[in-house]
């Protein structure tokens, strides 16, 4: 089970101190807003695989929009690992 | 790289290589051009057309051919170094150009704004040349397209650290100019030889793939674009100018389809293979040729007829995704 605050912690890792200063990180928050390039979402979705030595179903992965979307994502795969 | 971030890496890749080439033509005209600078070019030409070549076009976008991880990351990072964008999203947009190519989708198309008469035709042509690349808008959704490489750690760490690759390009080759004439003068003409002049030839070779390969030459297959082979940019686009023949059969190692086609790309992949160092090398041979030589005639070929795009990697059955069942 990972939470928000994981999420939250590689998304920083991430962006390396370039997340906008007035973004509030919760479920609702949209992947797009957060500013990341296509690159960087996909770096977050394959280190949350690596790490938690899951595969997601790519397709569904790409649908995920918001970072309530990638939590359940994660957690669905995991709870049925 | 955000939108601004790219939007200055393609200006200045664009501008730097062109000013490069202008101050090596000042040398060459003060003769100032030694051996060792004509050497670094071609080693670092070989290295850099490889990369994109043999590493992100056949063994990462189409998976022509497996190979040991050690190579996999040389030929990758060799393609990082040709600067053409970081393996995920050159492989990315080259899926998708495949899956719509010369239709509405394609990212370098030379028909994408189709406008009548030779001023249309120069604009088509220099948007499927560099112009594409200037699109900030432009991304080709690499989950979608290529989760395969996004699951190598090793081509992730390549694409977010792409930019050092592209210096190395260029520092290498001064490195090598250093060791070959022992002067901070020979470093400097090394670096702009092998790594500007070098970036300005070898990627225009490319672009002229996308952009004289859709437009000029022979059509030997009746495919559902304007693919072209382009015999006079085969040799020093190790290959890929056989185009027409490429887009026939994507995932074939060989783009060349008759012993007079060189394709140096494909006898690297060959002589790899009889070293043990390639596996599941994808050969089409005559007689598969022919047959979809035939259907295609039947469905009349170019970029009007029918076509049904395959599904981006991702939305594939499991199967496919990861074999190598989809010949095509």
């Amino acid at each position: 089970m990972i939470t928000i605050e994981t999420l939250s912690d590689l998304i920083r890792r991430e962006m390396r101190g370039k997340l906008p200063a007035d973004v509030q990180i919760d479920e609702t928050t949209r992947l797009d807003e957060l500013g990341l390039s296509s690159l960087q979402v996909s770096e977050i979705v394959f280190t949350l695989e690596d790490e938690h030595g899951v595969e997601f179903d790519p397709a569904k992965a790409a649908d995920a929009q918001t970072l309530g979307d990638l939590l359940a994502l994660t957690n669905e795969v995991l709870e049925v690992g | 790289m955000d939108g601004r971030e790219h939007y200055t890496f393609i200006l200045l890749s664009a501008l730097l290589p062109l000013f490069g080439v202008a101050a090596a033509v000042v040398l060459l005209w003060n003769q100032l051009v030694g051996p060792a600078d004509l050497v670094i070019f071609a080693i670092m030409y070989v290295i850099a057309g490889l990369g994109v070549s043999t590493g992100y076009h056949r063994l990462l976008a189409h998976r022509s051919f497996r190979t040991t991880r050690p190579l996999r990351i040389f030929f990758t990072a060799a393609g990082a170094m040709a600067g053409q964008g970081p393996p995920v999203i050159w492989v990315a947009h080259h899926r998708r150009h495949h899956r719509v190519a010369d239709k509405p989708g394609d990212p370098h198309s030379p028909y994408h704004d189709e406008e009548p008469g030779l001023k249309g035709a120069l604009k088509g042509l220099w948007h499927a040349h560099m112009g594409w690349l200037f699109d900030r808008g432009l991304s080709s959704d690499p989950m979608r397209y290529c989760p395969d490489i996004l699951r190598d750690k090793d081509m992730r760490f390549i694409s977010k650290h792409f930019v050092w690759f592209v210096t190395a390009g260029v520092v290498l080759p001064g490195v090598l100019g250093f060791a070959f004439t022992g002067t901070l003068f020979g470093a400097f003409t090394g670096a702009l030889w092998g790594g500007l002049v070098r970036f300005f030839f070898a990627n225009h070779i490319t672009y002229a793939v996308n952009s004289i390969g859709h437009y000029f030459g022979r059509r030997r297959f009746a495919t559902p674009d304007e693919s072209r082979n382009v015999g006079w940019l085969a040799l020093f686009s190790f290959g890929e100018a056989w185009h027409n023949n490429h887009h026939a059969f994507p995932r074939s190692a060989s783009h060349g389809m008759r012993w007079y086609e060189i394709d140096i790309s494909a006898m690297v992949i060959g002589g790899l293979e009889k070293l043990g160092l390639a596996t599941n090398v994808i050969r089409i041979d005559r007689e598969r040729q022919e047959q979809k030589a035939v259907a295609w005639e039947k469905l009349g070929g170019g970029r009007h007829a029918r076509a049904t795009p395959d599904k981006p990697l991702a939305h594939r059955p499991r199967a496919a995704a990861v074999g190598i069942v989809d010949v095509e």
